[in-house]
């Protein structure tokens, strides 16, 4: 009897399989095999601008990658770009959701509005930002002059043109972090907070002890999600500053796009994708596994 | 009675900071929308709040000058088809995963959510040369195949969380009634799930309505999408400011109605169908 309804278990389970594949096909074609082919291309001195010249030149792309100050400057930018737009978002997310917390049904209504920045098409909120920012026309510009200051070139200054994209990266996705953290605050019981607050706990000690330790899901969740967002954000420093000025917003995205498809350098623009790749993947698997303890 | 005053100030108080961060937020798109409605040469004013008259110029302009309304269909035609194989796939693999829980399943479906991880700049190389080689490069059908690779993962999970609110008992009972599986799969179990499929067929839309990098290098004359389309309003010569705010308006203010319409799914949806807000 038992190995009757085993065996009727596995044939099931192959019909399952079956419905599977047709998913698994389109991935597999369409992530494995580039994975393995970039390698190699990888290994080569491809260039679209002289295509029958492809020679095998093995890890010279990669020993190159080791010399090259662009390489150092775009890995750099990425470093700086992921740490301070998620360490912003992250601070300025969990403070404005205590906010919408503590004004109760006022928040959720506030809630909608705040969620605006995260409905845009990125390269609209990088031409939106880029037009308020103007140094003749823009929004901004004018009420710096209204204040009595001097206008002043967000974009097109080497020191300030990487954070104002921070800044625009913050100013749209923000408002994730603010709606998963502030509906985890919303699943809180009651009940921990009339304890602690019979037993005197002060306002602070509140927070650190019953709300930050039940958003911990919620936060595992935006950190892989923006983090893998942010390492690849590619369409707002398009439309703002085309990685600009000189190669200061230049992260590793543009990077190897403008080797790539303008300086049509496929090879080299290759291997450093497969260093970003890697580390990607690291990052990825790290976070991913933290996600299964979660889920399962 | 000095309780209640000093909770009430303090509720004006945080009441006011968020007025002026939601001024923030709302503002740059407000500002962003009434320019689109202003003549060309009034965005090149320095005093941009004074003298403003309401045109239409730059609406007309966008639908007729600008072949518009084929960069419009064009992405209309992408989007909907491969939202829609997406969620035929999808959905046989997310009731799959939904239904037979074992070790495999369970690696492959966070295989497959990893490769959502992955970014496309790190895998479009060889996805060009791919495409270009079987030639597939600028056409319907290589977009339409590269965007359902973008929402396959997704898809699978989100589908996988509605799935799993349904009770196996239903497939249990059909099976009983003598009903084959594909029929429980088609006739009982998809019906029942359309709201969720319908929710995870929008976040499909809005995802890839707004897609830049593979359209950019993957387009060209033939199926060029809008973002490719509006992002080309960068010129050497400068960037025409209200033409461009209005064709960016009209493909933005979709995706906010779109929002707010599965506000329900929202926190779901944003987070592969793992939390369920």
């Amino acid at each position: 009897m038992k190995r009757l309804s085993l065996r009727r278990i596995s044939r099931k389970n192959l019909y399952f399989y079956y419905l599977i594949l047709p998913t698994m096909v389109v991935l597999v074609l369409m992530n494995i095999y580039p994975l393995v082919f970039s390698l190699s291309v990888s290994l080569t001195n491809f260039n679209l601008a002289a295509p029958f010249k492809k020679a095998y030149i093995g890890f010279l792309n990669y020993a190159r990658l080791f010399k090259d100050p662009f390489f150092y400057n775009a890995s750099l930018n990425t470093v700086k770009f992921v740490f301070l737009s998620i360490g912003i978002e992250f601070v300025l997310g969990f403070l404005i959701s205590l906010l919408l917390y503590y004004l109760r049904g006022l928040g959720r209504i506030f809630l909608t509005i705040f969620l605006l920045p995260m409905m845009l098409t990125p390269i609209i909120v990088g031409l939106m930002w880029r037009f308020m920012m103007n140094f003749d026309v823009g929004l901004v510009q004018y009420f710096i002059t209204l204040t009595g200051l001097q206008r002043f070139p967000f974009l097109a200054n080497r020191s300030t043109a990487l954070l104002t994209v921070i800044f625009v990266d913050v100013w749209q996705w923000t408002p994730f972090v603010i709606l998963l953290v502030y509906s985890s605050m919303q699943g809180i019981p009651l009940e921990p907070f009339e304890a602690a607050r019979i037993d005197g706990a002060s306002e602070l000690q509140v927070i650190r002890y019953i709300i930050l330790p039940s958003l911990q899901n919620a936060a595992i969740l935006c950190l892989l999600i923006r983090g893998m967002d942010a390492i690849r954000e590619y369409d707002k420093i398009f439309t703002m500053t085309a990685g600009g000025p000189g190669n200061a917003t230049e992260t590793l995205s543009f990077y190897i796009y403008r080797t790539g498809f303008k300086l049509f350098n496929i090879g080299y623009a290759a291997a450093i994708s497969y260093i970003m790749l890697i580390v990607v993947t690291v990052l990825a698997q790290l976070l991913i596994n933290r996600l299964r303890k979660v889920v399962t | 009675m000095r309780g209640v005053k000093s909770e009430t100030v303090r509720t004006l108080i945080l009441g006011l900071v968020t007025v002026l961060l939601m001024l923030v937020v709302v503002v740059p798109v407000l500002w962003f929308i009434l320019v689109s409605f202003q003549a060309p040469t009034r965005s090149l004013s320095q005093a941009p709040l004074e003298n403003l008259r309401f045109t239409l110029v730059n609406y007309v302009n966008v639908f007729s000058r600008l072949r518009y309304l084929r960069y419009f269909a064009n992405s209309l035609i992408i989007t909907v088809v491969a939202t829609l194989v997406t969620l035929i796939i999808g959905s046989l693999a997310s009731y799959s995963f939904s239904r037979m829980r074992n070790k495999v399943t369970e690696n492959l479906s966070f295989w497959i959510l990893s490769t959502r991880m992955l970014p496309p700049i790190a895998v479009i190389i060889p996805i060009y040369l791919l495409m270009s080689s079987l030639g597939l490069l600028d056409t319907f059908l290589g977009m339409v195949i590269i965007y359902m690779t973008i929402s396959i993962p997704y898809s699978v999970w989100m589908l996988k969380s509605f799935f799993d609110e349904l009770p196996r008992e239903l497939d249990e009972a059909a099976r009983v009634d003598g009903c084959s599986k594909l029929r429980i799969i088609g006739r009982i179990v998809v019906p029942i799930a359309v709201p969720g499929i319908v929710s995870t067929g929008i976040f499909n839309f809005i995802t890839l309505w707004s897609e830049f990098l593979f359209a950019l290098i993957l387009t060209s004359v033939g199926t060029k999408t809008l973002p490719v389309a509006i992002a080309a309003f960068i010129t050497d010569k400068g960037i025409e400011w209200t033409n461009m705010a209005a064709s960016g308006s009209v493909m933005i203010v979709p995706l906010a109605v779109m929002f707010y319409l599965i506000q329900r799914f929202l926190i779901r949806g944003l987070t592969f169908g793992v939390l369920k807000g």
